[in-house]
């Protein structure tokens, strides 16, 4: 199995994100993936991201959100990230604002892969020590490196 | 029953597949809770090893919930569990609790504590 710092893109990371809504952010974030060439079909992979949004929260709590999908439309395990200082309304159970951003997309044939890498993620930002570096981080290399040092 | 709250921690198959059916059937919210049980973990790599576990297991059943379209919130916490089913059942408005009746749990409490809402044992 990958490790998260394997899979997260480096240039598809945003660390001040445009956008202050949820649909809007998870747009924003998609387009990245778009742009850098890992979903064939916009469509069909924002289809399925926003109707798993509709039926839960992906909001985790401790200002984190993992919006995930896995969909035909996607060509390889990834994730792209983004930062909002003021903190995107993800109907968290805990209330609070998301600030840090995780969007996880993956292909159809690799379930195995891609629910290790959700959990091996949401396990790691756990740790306050992973929240609090992210949130300061001043570039790109600075997250991978946040990543790569916790991740066991 | 609007919202069901199913305990994770050493949740057979048919535990899983029960919650999910009731939640399909009476269109409820489904709460899936992993608790790391503080009374229990030694140390630091006993902790990794059953953190890894619960998100894990935690994923897998809302793959399970998503494709049957229905609504779950998945819940992560540590404490001693018989406390946090009470609190989340309480702070969730819970109606129904399931959790496997060979679950290493102090049942007569958690009954005790939770005397208005339905408790299924599988």
């Amino acid at each position: 199995m990958k490790k998260i710092s394997e899979i997260l893109l480096k240039e598809g990371i945003i660390l001040d994100l445009q956008e202050r809504e949820k649909i809007e952010v998870i747009k924003e974030l998609s387009k990245k993936l778009i742009e850098l060439g890992y979903i064939t079909d916009a469509e069909e992979f924002f289809s399925e991201i926003l109707k798993r949004e509709n039926l839960e929260s992906t909001g985790i709590g401790m200002g984190i959100a993992i919006p995930h999908a896995r969909s035909k439309a996607v060509k390889d395990l990834v994730i792209v990230f983004g930062r909002s200082k003021e903190g995107i309304d993800f109907s968290s159970l805990d209330g609070k604002p998301a600030h840090l951003i995780f969007l996880i997309a993956g292909p159809e044939d690799k379930k195995t892969e891609y629910l290790f890498a959700l959990a091996k993620l949401s396990k790691l930002l756990r740790k306050d020590e992973v929240r609090i570096e992210l949130n300061k981080a001043k570039d790109k290399e600075e997250v991978l490196a946040i990543i790569n040092k916790y991740e066991v | 029953m609007k919202k069901i709250l199913l305990y994770l921690n050493e949740a057979k198959e048919e535990n899983i597949e029960l919650a999910l059916s009731l939640a399909q059937n009476f269109s409820s919210r489904l709460y899936v809770l992993y608790c790391l049980n503080s009374e229990e973990i030694k140390n630091e790599t006993l902790k990794e090893e059953k953190e890894d576990e619960g998100w894990q297991k935690l994923y897998e059943v809302e793959e399970k919930a998503f494709q049957k379209e229905i609504k779950v919130s998945l819940l992560f916490f540590e404490g001693k569990p018989e406390n946090l089913i009470y609190e989340l059942m309480k702070a969730y408005e819970v109606d129904a609790l399931i959790l496997n009746s060979s679950a290493n749990l102090n049942l007569l409490e958690i009954i005790n504590k939770n005397k208005e809402k339905i408790i299924i044992l599988k």
